[in-house]
């Protein structure tokens, strides 16, 4: 094919009309050697285009990287030592929710206050009056020990008497003692 | 569609993906991502692929939406020097220092066309699709393909032409 016929080629490619075979014929021809200087940009432009047509994916794990994810598997597996890390954090977290667990339920034991038994104000009038009766009794039971003491007091009285005769005699001897008595004079 | 059918019939669309998604995308890596996100897509709906008329088609349309919307949520536009060093190192095949410079250009070209004449110089002189394919994917018909392509194949050329004449001159 001799230049004039490319020229014409090259005309129909700028209009959209050539076919894929007469585009294929372009690019062999544009990649050979003695293109005419005025052609050169044709050149460049279909070496560019065979060019970036050999572009390709570099990722040699690609295709099993797909295969993974249309599967379902997952791509990426946790190693050791992140699993050792999220066993310690998990066993760490456990201890931190029983310890809570353990000081919020004394809590509420110290603050645990007697539930109200009944709503009837009689009822409950009756079972205070009952609760001070017992007090009350018991009380008494406990006072009838202390007149015990009461008879202690009585002999204490005796006793008193005695000392009595022991401040007179004491006045007696005090008297005795004395150097000069005006009684003894 | 099980998963062997799967893999029989959509991975070895993932070059392809690839580099569309890499059109919009601009980075390897994501677009690498997209193309995941693609098979898991159509992996959803495997009972339903049998249904469509190209499942290429679908792909290349669903690819192109997970892209749009990856764009949109972006922050920070890409930085293009450091993608055009990517891009030319994961060219196969010898790369020569001054055609670097060309193969920007041209890239740049491209760019500067609207989203929709990008997308089909993409699909037709890089994938090679025919117009029937295209005007599937693109929801035009295959006459509003032709114009479109007509005019970006000019566009390309000329912003090409005046680059070389500009450098000529400088020089």
């Amino acid at each position: 094919m001799n230049i004039k016929e490319i020229e014409k080629l090259l005309e129909k490619y700028e209009e959209g009309e050539t076919t894929l075979q007469e585009e294929q014929y372009l690019k062999g021809f544009f990649n050979g050697t003695d293109i005419p200087e005025n052609l050169q940009s044709y050149r460049t432009i279909f070496s560019y285009y065979s060019r970036t047509k050999k572009e390709h994916i570099s990722d040699p794990e690609f295709e099993r990287k797909s295969d993974r994810r249309l599967t379902g598997t997952p791509v990426t597996r946790i190693n050791f030592k992140k699993q050792f890390t999220y066993i310690f954090s998990f066993a760490a977290s456990i201890l931190i929710v029983i310890g809570l667990f353990f000081t919020f339920r004394q809590d509420t034991m110290e603050k645990d206050l007697p539930q109200p038994v009944t709503s009837d104000p009689a009822y409950a009038m009756a079972e205070v009056e009952d609760a001070l009766l017992s007090v009350s009794v018991n009380l008494n039971i406990g006072l009838s020990q202390l007149q015990r003491f009461e008879t202690i007091g009585e002999a204490l009285k005796s006793i008193q008497k005695f000392s009595k005769f022991y401040q007179y005699q004491s006045m007696i001897i005090n008297q005795d003692l004395q150097p000069i008595t005006p009684l003894n004079q | 569609m099980d998963l062997q059918d799967f893999q029989k019939k959509i991975y070895p669309l993932r070059n392809k993906l690839f580099r569309f998604a890499k059109r919009f995308v601009e980075r390897t890596e994501e677009a690498e991502d997209v193309v995941q996100e693609v098979f898991i897509k159509l992996w959803n709906r495997r009972e339903k692929l049998d249904e469509y008329m190209s499942v290429e088609a679908l792909a290349m349309i669903t690819t192109k939406n997970i892209c749009l919307d990856k764009i949109k949520v972006r922050r920070f536009p890409v930085d293009s020097l450091d993608d055009q060093r990517s891009f030319i190192e994961t060219i196969p095949g010898e790369t020569k220092a001054d055609d670097s410079d060309l193969i920007y250009s041209i890239r740049q070209a491209i760019r500067s066309l609207p989203e929709r004449q990008q997308t089909i110089i993409h699909l037709r002189d890089i994938e090679e699709y025919e117009y029937r394919e295209i005007a599937e994917m693109m929801n035009m018909n295959e006459n509003a393909i032709r114009v479109n392509l007509s005019r970006a194949r000019k566009r390309i050329r000329e912003i090409l032409t005046n680059t070389k004449v500009y450098e000529y001159q400088r020089n």
